[in-house]
Order: structure tokens, then sequence, then C-alpha cells
């Protein structure tokens, strides 16, 4: 039995190669992914790029609320970065942006690309489950810059809430 | 007196003014997934002072297979809490057993579809013991199916027993990404269904109308939804913004207008 619409539209949509794969030949990638071939010859993959393309910016948007200041911070490489990450991944749930967000973040870390840690270190401790966590950052956004401080991040009726203590002159 | 129509979504950013109860927010909405992790008494007090729509995002209710029990749990906490008019979904996938692709997907208008989303609907509708409208989405792509979208819509409310949320921006940016009509598509489409609207301006980038939650009402928008004030019983009309989130005042002069084509 061939593999259902939804689930075939779900491949192509999160699989680059597979797209590029349906402008060339959408026979043989029915084969490949047991497909129905006349649903894969039906699909326009000008919008079925489009639709993808989306689901890629509400994405990086997503993570650009949780990593404003990261973003910020790589500019115009932001969006290529984002998109590299994004490819090779795809967080489920009701979190997911969250985890899309701090994987993001541990992509950069592998790369030693800009980032700020005080922005993942609360991002992280969101998606953990202490209470309370305390670090010295040298990227705390006080005053309208960062600045070296003592971080603190804790919970309250499940918000989670951060304090920068200063250690600057 | 009567009550006002418009409303907000409920955003973090807007919570002070929420709060204020001012007097252009006639109803609010709340996304369901924001108060998976939260503590729900927030969400109590906002019932108290608003009449509450739950709208949900990631049911999945176009994906075939049994819903997700998680998500349908964790859904159906935030409605009991709320105690809203109507709870409300996508007609629409976003992930299946290989992927969570986090966002709306169109499902194709068949019979088989029909089924699926119906049957998950009537699900979540006994689950939360509370009325369900479903929700038209923008898509880039277009999908074959065996009927229209408009029919598609109207024996879906047939099939579940709901009713429809309808996204007057997502109608406008796919009329013009697909080139039709959206009042010839309103034409087949059983208003009488239509119980709550959404808002909020389209954004036009690459050659393409998006449904980016990020720009004021546009006028041609403002039509649109006067057209379905007209023509359906509406309980609520939501400003739906997600991005470049305004002061407040702006929004509430986008609700004084919506009030004021309601108000004809």
């Amino acid at each position: 039995m061939p593999a259902d619409a939804t689930t075939v539209l779900a491949r192509l949509l999160a699989d680059a190669g597979l797209r590029a794969e349906l402008r060339r030949d959408p026979d043989a990638l029915a084969r490949t992914l047991d497909a129905d071939p006349e649903l894969l010859r039906g699909l326009d993959p000008s919008g079925l790029e489009a639709q993808a393309e989306t689901l890629l910016e509400k994405r990086f948007h997503e993570a650009g609320k949780l990593l404003p200041l990261t973003m910020a911070g790589l500019g115009d490489d932001a969006k290529p970065l984002f998109r590299q990450h994004a490819d090779r991944l795809w967080p489920h749930g009701h979190r997911r942006h969250a985890e899309d967000a701090a994987a993001f973040g541990r992509f950069l870390e592998e790369r030693r690309l800009p980032r700020c840690r005080s922005e993942l270190n609360r991002l992280r401790f969101a998606l953990g489950p202490r209470r309370i966590s305390l670090g010295l950052v040298r990227d705390a956004w006080v005053g309208g810059r960062p600045r070296p401080a003592l971080q603190i991040l804790y919970r309250r009726r499940g918000a989670v809430r951060s304090l920068a203590l200063y250690l600057g002159f | 007196m009567r009550r006002q129509l418009a409303g907000v979504g409920y955003r973090r950013e807007l919570a002070r003014w929420i709060a204020s109860r001012p007097a252009e927010i006639g109803c609010l909405e709340i996304t369901a997934e924001h108060f998976f992790d939260r503590d729900l008494g927030e969400l109590r007090g906002l019932g108290r002072d608003y009449p509450l729509f739950v709208h949900g995002l990631g049911l999945s209710l176009g994906t075939p297979g049994p819903l997700d029990r998680a998500t349908l749990d964790a859904y159906a906490r935030v409605v009991a809490a709320a105690d809203p008019l109507y709870c409300t979904e996508h007609v629409a996938f976003t992930r299946t057993q290989d992927v969570d692709l986090g966002h709306l997907n169109p499902v194709a208008p068949t019979l088989e579809n029909l089924r699926i989303v119906a049957d998950h609907a009537r699900e979540v509708m006994d689950r939360c013991g509370t009325p369900m409208l479903l929700e038209n989405i923008a898509s880039h792509l277009l999908l074959k199916g065996t009927m229209p979208e408009t029919e598609f819509l109207n024996r879906l409310c047939d099939a579940a027993g709901c009713g429809l949320l309808l996204d007057v921006a997502n109608l406008y940016v796919n009329s013009r990404n697909h080139g039709y009509d959206a009042l010839a598509w309103l034409d087949g489409l059983e208003t009488k269904n239509v119980a709550q609207l959404h808002v909020v301006g389209y954004t036009r980038r690459d050659g393409r109308w998006h449904d980016a939650h990020a720009e004021p009402i546009q006028r041609e928008l403002y039509d649109l939804a006067g057209e379905l004030m007209r023509r359906a019983p509406l309980r609520g009309v939501i400003v739906e913004r997600d991005a470049n989130i305004p002061e407040p005042g702006e929004l509430a002069a986008e609700l004084r207008e919506l009030e004021a084509v309601h108000a004809g």
C-alpha cells in the first residue's frame, strides 16, 4: 500500500534533496518514497518550494524571538547559518521553537561563531528542570550594552525570570 | 449595551495593556501552546475579564492516525482552565510520524481527508466538552482534491458538528497567490457556520503574498472582514499580530476601526 499523501508531502517539505528529485524525475521519486506517482506529478514544484521556504522563515522568526542578540550579532549571516542548521534538524512537540533555538546555539558553538552566552543560558535554563541557576557571563545586556555580570535565572509561577548583577566599574 | 466584537490575541508584550481592561478589547484569544508549561491561574484571571477563545496550533487534525495524546491532554487542560466560548484549530497538518514541520500545511480537499479531520475534531470536542471552530489556512501550495475548498469546509462542519474560524488574511493571501476572487470564494461558503474571524495585515515579499502576522490591517482586509460581518453570526473578531507587535494605541485603533466596519 503506498504511503499516504500527507506523509509524502511532509517528507518533501522537510527535505530539499527530495524536492530537487521531484523536479528531475517524479516517477523515480514515487518509487523511492513508495508514493502514488499521480500524487507527485500533480504537485506544483514552485508552490512546494515556497511552502518549504515559509516553514523555514517561520522557524527563523521563532528562533529570532528567543535569540535576538545572537541573531543581531550574526547580522546578514544569521539566516544562511540558520538554514544550514535547520536542514539537519526538525524538533518536535510544543517546545520545538525553544529546542530549535537551543540547537542553533549548539550549532554556533561547535563552529565557534558569535553568539550571546547569557541569552543561550536563559534558553537552556527554560528547557531544563532546575528552579534556579547562577553563572558568570561576559555579555549580560545591561544599560543597552553587553557587560560582565552574575546572571541569576529562576522560575516564578512557571515563567523564567532573570537578573544580571553587573560586575564592571 | 452591545458587547464589543473585536479583540486581540494574547501576547506577552500586550499583557499589561490587556490587564488594564481597555474599552476597545471585547474578547481575547489565547494560544493553547503558550500555556502548556505555564501557571493556569493567569488564564483563569483572563477568563474572568474577557470572553475567551482557545486557539490550537499543534493538534495536527489533518494527520492520518490517532491524535498525539500528550498534545491533546495539554490542550484539554488549557481549555478546561479557560472555559472559552470556543476552542479552535486549523484545517491542516503540522506533523507526521516522520517529522514535525512545526507550522501549518494544507490537506487536499478529499473525502478521505474530510473523514480524518472531522473524526479528529469530534474527538477534541468530546474530550474538551467545548464547541469547536476550524480555521482555513494560508498555503503557497494548492493541492488538488475531489471538491472545492469551500465545499470541503461546508461538509466538514456538517460531518464534525463544528463551526468555522475564518481567517480573513489567509483567504486574501490565498486568493492573490492562487488567482481567485475572495468574494466568489465566500459565495461558496455556508457563512452561517462562521463564528469567529482572524484579521491581520498581509506581507508582500518576493512576488508573493504572505501571512506573516506582522503588518497593520490593510483597507481591503477591513472590507473583506466587513463582508463577513454582514454574512456571518460572529461571536468574535481577533486581531492576530505575532511579529512587529505595535504599541497598544495602534492596536486599539484597529479594534475601533473593526467596530466601525461592524456598525456599517
